[in-house]
């Protein structure tokens, strides 16, 4: 009887390590759209620098070239972008472009010198473009950021 | 062995096979084609784009021939990479029954002047995010590019591709038509 519960166990432990590889592999591609494999987050800080940080999922990377940054219905201008250091990466038809994967910290200098009207609030557009490595890229993507409140700032 | 381990042994194959079903039932669901609304895969392919001379064109303007539409833009890497391969099959299967057409996810100028440098011979039409939002509802469910289908006379989905189609695919198809 023991020995039928073991061999019985071993059938079942294998049939089910057959078929676990590809129930992670299927899940995990399908439920993402190009917005879930490039997550921003911002902070701004009182000496007027905003701070973005790109997670990118290890699965894909950002084109430098593809960054663009706007402030959207206010005399507040970008005045300087601190980009950190790119990778190398070889595109056959493109020739050798810079990219970034993992996390990126892109910090934008904001100057105020020009508001007439000062606003409670703050809106930045950020656009980005990327590629995943198995072979497909996603449309340029925008972000707007908005800060609520900004005391002593504007 | 007596009554007690038989019930044992019957209830605990039955679980057994409720999870192996239930794995692999799972498996073979989440590997099949997405389901895909008729209604909405006939509207995607009634959606309007201008050509490269500017003429109002659907997927559906090519009906009566088998259909490799492929969704692209000028700023992918992998989607250029595939466009010589499109033109060579192009003209190679010029008397069967198949049409390939372009829907460029881009900008008009861009789309022009890469269609001539690379003289591409088969029907481009130009859209933005509606041509990306067409592309999901033919089943491009990451919403990258290039998204490639395989339409038949009728406008039914007979294949899809997400990423460069490898050659070998398009050419199983076209030897299904001949």
């Amino acid at each position: 009887m023991t020995r039928i519960f073991v061999v019985y166990r071993c059938i079942v432990v294998f049939c089910i390590l057959c078929c676990f590889p590809q129930l992670g592999l299927s899940g995990e591609v399908a439920a993402h759209g190009a917005n879930e494999f490039y997550k921003l987050s911002a902070t701004l800080s009182t000496s007027n620098k905003l701070a973005l940080t790109y997670n990118i999922d290890p699965c894909c990377y950002l084109y430098k070239r593809g960054f663009s940054f706007q402030v959207l219905g206010s005399d507040v201008v970008v005045s300087h972008i601190s980009l950190p250091e790119s990778l190398r990466h070889n595109d056959e038809f493109f020739g050798d472009v810079e990219i970034y994967r993992g996390e990126v910290l892109i910090v934008l200098d904001l100057d105020f010198s020009r508001v007439v009207v000062p606003s409670d609030s703050l809106s930045i557009a950020a656009e980005h473009q990327g590629c995943a490595d198995e072979g497909i890229c996603f449309l340029p993507d925008r972000n707007v950021v908005r800060f609520a409140t900004l005391p002593g700032l504007l | 062995m007596n009554n007690n381990g038989l019930k044992t042994l019957a209830r605990r194959s039955l679980i057994t096979c409720v999870v192996i079903g239930s794995v692999v039932a799972g498996i073979l669901m989440s590997s099949s084609r997405p389901e895909i609304d008729e209604l909405a895969l006939k509207g995607a392919q009634q959606a309007q784009f201008q050509d490269l001379n500017g003429k109002w064109q659907q997927i559906a303007s090519w009906s009566g021939s088998y259909r490799i539409v492929n969704f692209w833009a000028t700023w992918c890497p992998p989607c250029i990479e595939e466009i010589p391969l499109f033109v060579g099959l192009q003209a190679e299967y010029a008397d069967r029954n198949i049409t390939f057409i372009g829907i460029a996810v881009d900008e008009v100028a861009r789309v022009r002047g890469f269609a001539s440098d690379n003289k591409i011979n088969y029907p481009i039409l130009i859209g933005s995010g509606d041509a990306l939002r067409v592309s999901e509802i033919l089943g491009n469910q990451r919403s990258g590019l290039p998204f490639t289908v395989f339409l038949g006379p009728s406008g039914d989905l007979i294949d899809m591709h997400s990423g460069a189609v490898p050659e070998a695919k398009i050419r199983e198809f076209a030897d299904k038509i001949r």
